[in-house]
């Protein structure tokens, strides 16, 4: 059996009468990069707190190692946090920021000169010992924030939403510069954020949460592909959405008298689901009556993104649709009257 | 284009009114220390001559001397007490929840709103006819404890307000105890709006003659020998000599507050 | 652990000990030296004395004698001391406004340096201020030396000193500096991009002041009010050595029942009508600005 580095069971935090976290149980695998993804106030950071220690859960237990640390504080757990607003010691230089962890261990001098140099050269930032906080850049500001946090070398290093203040490119370039780093040092990383985008880039597992529950925990390309539910199917790449119900290989649509060909599913016959196609994959155009199902569409709006076009259309039954072709020359018009239509095998039902 | 000419001299009205403005209230204290080497026994003008003998009457005076030590003593006395006072009640004011806090909060700044002659009359009676406790530099630094607090726990609650709080919480997690955490994060941080408090108070006390008129002594500070020979108008010419020392000593302070503002922005 | 960490836990514990712990010296100050000494001065005013010695007859005689006594002269001295606060008060925050409007406005390096330098009269003891004015204003001050010299006056101008216009005079000009802070803390948070928009809607620079600037820098005003209306009410330094017989305040009559009239029932009388009325007036205006505003000022 693989190690397991985190353990949650059935974790609940309440304030007042506030549920934030709503009985959750997940494990994290040794050396893995897990995110929890959710939209704002689903409780993702009140479990990452719980993780830390900043917290302490109603009900549930919390392991991390073989370790039960419901009851340790947070300066005697083997994680460390990375703050959202990562939080460097104003007063501190760059060396002392990161040695400050190590010296709470009462590590000697020159062991701890040695960590800093090594901290620094993994976060690319090598001969940065004597610089004062306000002179780094936020990307410097963040590798820093990484560098301390992972200073004592814990088990787990947990990250609350790090890229948050970060401008779109920084973002980046700071996510292919977490996984690298995550890979180099090879620590658990439990990361938290509400960007689909970051957590799919990073991710070897996904937990999307929602309202204090766990909906559906899995490999990235799992929740991208097979979404449980239509919340995790919109959240995560965007799906497409058009609810109706199940039967024999075929989904009767709620607003349009026919029927999406979908293929046998595990589903019982009339079943309430959500059928989810992804925006690209989607065809578009004049004459596509190959394809299993065919659709009329009115183009509402196009934007052209360089390499793909993102055409937001109105599919009959009045059910928005985008889709994202790849650009080869040619721009559908707004206005335009055409067809949309995808294969069976790019269907995938969710519960609603 | 009329139009702009009286918005150049609107404009160069205001820089002259700002720099008028500087003038005068300098001008005063400027006088009081030019003045105070003017060979003259009469207070003001005309000009008779330079001489530094106001001066060493003053620093040969004892009673004036000790009159000096008195408001030092007194100053830093009430600045420690209070700014110490202040902190603590600062901390539980602005990180804590509880019942009554605002009853708590009003009753600190309570001393901010009075005059400072009911606060000066009612100690002084309280300490007289119920304590009988003498006065003496004792009572004076009870009033100034007292009168500082407000302003000294407003300013201390201001840093703590905007103090992060996630940098405690990042010490916690990196192996700091509680106490480790005070010492090594929110001191430091915090340490700018001490020097402040103290500084502030200091002041207060040193420049209080409202209070210190009720609550001192045998034992003056320097206010309250100076309104004392002031109301006589005896001794003049030495008592500008103080006085231009303690202008001398208000320039001292403005020039350490000017330095460490530098510093700061 | 060492044995300071095992008395935090142990005080942490129970938080409501921690927070009375935190709060009992500043509380016991507040009530040993405040609350007590003022519950004092009430009990006083219901009583008299005879000589030294303090008698409780639990009258309002004192109370009746503030309107009474000699012809009404108390009450009509505590108008005149209220009408001479606001006076000071208006008179200080018109100086100073245009003062704290430059620096917001037009100032752009080393703002701080320039209000630091702005305030440094006021941490001078109003004793010495009142001095230095004299070498202003007085009879051998500046002024008149001046005009004597320039031929404009044949002999000095009385009129200048030892009157109640020389004590608002002087309170003005003692507390304009002070006043500068509050304001520029107010004229400061407004966003200056309003400004611009009123512009580039057509206002024309008066307009915009009066419409913009002036209402959204009025915390800073009321915050100016509160530093200088409180403390003046009971002034009794500046008239003792500047005012004459003339420009006494009501401060005045206070000092003088508990330091040379031995008199502390009519003083406490006298104290309380100025104690309820700047406690009136102060809360209001923190009700008003608030406690947050007050502090960014200091």
């Amino acid at each position: 059996m693989e190690k397991k580095d985190v353990v949650l069971e059935n974790v609940t935090k309440k304030f007042g009468d506030f549920v934030a976290v709503d009985d959750i149980s997940f494990s994290v695998k040794r050396g893995e990069f897990f995110s929890l993804l959710g939209p704002s106030g689903c409780g993702k950071t009140t479990t990452l707190r719980m993780l830390a220690g900043l917290e302490k859960p109603t009900k549930g237990k919390i392991y991390i190692g073989e370790e039960d640390v419901s009851e340790v504080a947070p300066f005697e757990r083997p994680c460390n946090l990375f703050f959202q607003n990562v939080a460097l010691f104003p007063h501190m230089n760059v060396s002392e920021n990161i040695a400050f962890g190590l010296e709470m261990k009462k590590l000697p001098k020159s062991e701890i000169e040695k960590r800093v140099k090594e901290l620094l050269d993994v976060v690319g930032l090598p001969g940065f010992e004597k610089r004062r906080t306000k002179e780094l850049s936020g990307g410097q500001v963040q590798r820093i924030g990484i560098a301390r946090a992972l200073a004592r070398r814990p088990r787990v290093l947990l990250l609350d939403e790090p890229l948050g203040p970060l401008d779109l490119k920084l973002r980046e370039e700071m996510m292919i510069e977490l996984k690298r780093i995550q890979k180099v040092v090879g620590t658990t990383f439990v990361y938290v954020t509400h960007d689909q985008g970051e957590a799919i880039t990073m991710s070897d597992e996904i937990a999307a949460m929602k309202e204090g529950r766990i909906i559906q925990i899995g490999s990235t390309e799992e929740l991208y592909n097979k979404p449980r539910t239509a919340f995790v199917a919109e959240f995560i790449g965007r799906s497409n959405l058009i609810r109706g119900r199940y039967r024999e290989g075929k989904v009767n649509l709620n607003n349009l008298n026919k029927s999406i060909i979908t293929g046998p599913h595990k589903v019982a016959d009339n079943d309430y689901v959500a059928v989810c196609i992804k925006p690209e994959r989607i065809s578009i155009g004049e004459d596509i009556a190959n394809l299993d199902n065919v659709f009329e569409a009115v183009i509402e709006e196009v934007y052209f993104r360089g390499a793909q076009i993102n055409y937001k259309v109105l599919m009959e039954g009045n059910y928005k649709i985008s889709i994202l072709e790849h650009y080869k020359g040619k721009i559908f018009e707004q206005g335009k009257k055409l067809k949309i239509g995808w294969e069976k095998e790019d269907v995938h039902l969710s519960e609603t | 284009m009329l139009r702009y000419i009286f918005r150049d001299i609107g404009e160069k009205g205001f820089k002259f009114y700002f720099f008028l403005f500087i003038a005068v209230i300098y001008l005063p204290l400027v006088l009081l220390v030019v003045f105070s080497f003017n060979d003259s026994i009469l207070m003001g003008f005309p000009w008779r001559g330079f001489t530094l003998r106001w001066w060493e009457q003053f620093l040969h005076n004892p009673t004036a001397l000790g009159v000096v030590k008195n408001s030092f003593i007194v100053a830093s006395v009430a600045a420690v007490v209070s700014t110490a006072l202040g902190l603590l009640a600062a901390f539980v004011l602005v990180r804590h929840i509880f019942r009554g806090k605002n009853l708590i909060t009003y009753s600190i700044m309570l001393p901010m709103l009075f005059p400072g002659i009911v606060v000066g009359i009612s100690i002084l009676i309280f300490l007289r006819s119920v304590l009988n406790i003498k006065l003496s530099l004792f009572t004076i630094m009870i009033g100034h404890i007292l009168f500082s607090l407000p302003y000294v726990t407003l300013i201390l609650m201001a840093r703590l307000i905007g103090f992060d709080r996630s940098l405690e919480e990042a010490a916690y997690d990196l192996g700091a105890s509680e106490f480790t955490t005070f010492r090594r994060i929110t001191l430091p941080l915090i340490m700018p709006g001490i020097f402040v408090a103290l500084f502030i108070a200091f002041t207060i006390s040193l420049e209080d003659v409202v209070i210190a008129h009720f609550l001192a002594g045998a034992q003056a500070t320097i206010p309250v020998f100076v309104y004392g020979q002031l109301r006589r108008w005896s001794g003049l010419p030495m008592v500008m000599a103080i006085s231009a020392f303690m202008i001398m000593i208000m320039a001292v302070l403005l020039i350490i507050s000017l330095i460490s503002a530098r510093r700061r922005y | 652990m060492s044995i300071s960490n095992k008395i935090l836990k142990l005080i942490r514990k129970s938080e409501k000990l921690s927070i009375g712990m935190q709060l009992s010296p500043a509380m016991f100050w507040i009530v040993f030296f405040l609350l007590i000494p003022l519950g004092i001065l009430v009990i006083y005013s219901f009583w008299e004395m005879v000589g030294t010695r303090l008698i409780p007859v639990w009258d309002l005689r004192n109370y009746v004698d503030v309107f009474t006594r000699v012809g009404g002269m108390y009450i009509r001295l505590f108008v005149k001391s209220l009408a001479m606060s606001a006076l000071v008060t208006v008179g200080s925050i018109a100086l100073a406004y245009p003062v704290a409007y430059f620096v917001s406005l037009r100032i752009e390096k080393y703002k701080y340096t320039w209000l630091i330098l702005l305030m440094g009269p006021y941490l001078v003891c109003w004793v010495i201020l009142v001095l230095g004015w004299k070498m202003v204003i007085g009879y051998s001050g500046l002024l008149n030396y001046l005009g004597q010299l320039l031929g404009l006056i044949s002999e000095p101008m009385s009129w200048m000193w030892n009157n109640w216009w020389a004590v608002v005079f002087i309170l003005i000009m003692g507390w304009a500096p002070w006043l500068v802070l509050p304001m520029f803390v107010s004229l400061e948070k407004i966003d200056k991009s309003l400004l611009e928009a009123a512009a580039d809607l057509g206002a024309k620079p008066m307009k915009r002041f009066l419409r913009i600037t002036l209402p959204l820098s009025s915390p800073g005003l009321l915050v100016a009010t509160f530093f200088v209306l409180i403390p003046t009410f009971g002034e009794f330094v500046t008239p003792a050595l500047a005012g004459g017989s003339r420009g006494v305040m009501y401060g005045n009559a206070i000092d003088a029942s508990f330091t040379s009239m031995m008199a502390w029932p009519f003083g406490s009388a006298l104290s309380i009508f100025l104690m309820i009325i700047s406690l009136i007036v102060a809360t209001i205006l923190i009700r008003i600005v608030g406690l947050e505003k007050l502090m960014e000022s200091l």
